[in-house]
């Protein structure tokens, strides 16, 4: 947001302006896929599944079985976790809801799940999540 | 100007179809397929750019080239490993669009996505399982020791 904010603030100097639609649209081009770059990064950085899993066995400094490593996946919190945290994005974000102890899809849920499967299916991963 | 937006938005489109054909034929990694075409397409935009023997606008071009791979880019990364969308997806299969929550965490958690992380640690060597477990190897360790030094100067805890 700051990042923004700067551009269009810089963008107010008549020695900064814009001379045509194109160059603007070129400057917001360029900003943006830094902005896109720098979020990838902190994404991966931040909820990376594999890289937890790496720095989970670099942080044990000892060999670990399979359960050991799942159980002190996060600082112990175990890989759980994650259906935990990511279950909780999807509630609050109401994509799905609680039934009973079921998980339901929501309607907004149901349509991002079936275009999913579609994007899939068009790409041919046979792989994912 | 505008020509060389056009021409960045074919060469997006370009790529889109072949990455749509190689991940199909192709039994490389999906992640790499995408990456390594988006730069391939672009050098050959470029030469067909500097091919036509008008006066080149990288700046425009790139920027509208690199803008629209880096939106695909970012939805592909989505679509291949988010395992939010992908129990979306599967509970959008699932009979009245429901699955026990206890199935969800076996399904998703420690058996399907947990063994194939582990997987992709064990295949390019990060990895390695001894007799008394898995463990790094040397250059696991080295990745493992600059990732975690690139959550520091991020401020970031803890990953997952």
């Amino acid at each position: 947001m700051i990042v923004v904010a700067l551009w269009v603030i810089a963008l107010c100097f008549s020695a900064l302006r814009a001379s045509s639609a194109a160059e603007l649209a070129t400057s917001f081009m360029i900003l943006a896929s830094a902005l896109i770059i720098y979020l990838e990064i902190w994404a991966l950085l931040s909820r990376g599944y594999t890289l937890g899993l790496l720095l989970t066995l670099f942080r044990g400094k000892a060999p670990m079985s399979d359960a050991q490593l799942a159980a002190s996946y996060r600082q112990g919190e175990g890989v759980g976790w994650i259906m935990r945290h990511r279950l909780g994005g999807l509630l609050s974000a109401r994509l799905v809801r609680r039934q009973g102890d079921c998980v339901v899809l929501t309607g907004a849920g149901a349509l991002i799940g079936i275009l999913y499967r579609a994007a899939v299916a068009t790409l041919g991963l046979k792989v994912t999540g | 100007m505008s020509g060389a937006f056009l021409l960045g938005a074919a060469g997006a489109l370009v790529w889109l179809a072949a990455i749509i054909v190689l991940l199909r034929v192709s039994k490389r990694s999906p992640a790499l397929i995408v990456v390594l075409s988006a730069a391939l397409v672009y050098l050959a935009v470029l030469v067909v750019a500097l091919a036509a023997g008008q006066p080149l606008a990288f700046w425009p071009l790139s920027a509208a080239y690199g803008f629209l791979t880096l939106c695909v880019l970012m939805a592909f990364g989505a679509l291949y490993k988010s395992v939010s969308l992908r129990m979306l997806g599967d509970l959008s299969k699932a009979a009245g669009w429901a699955l026990p929550e206890q199935e969800l965490l076996a399904r998703y958690i420690e058996e399907d996505s947990f063994g194939r992380r582990v997987a992709i640690l064990l295949k390019p060597g990060h990895a390695e399982r001894t007799a008394e477990g898995l463990t790094l190897s040397r250059k696991g360790h080295r990745i493992a020791a600059a990732i975690s030094r690139l959550q520091q100067a991020f401020a970031i805890r803890a990953s997952g």
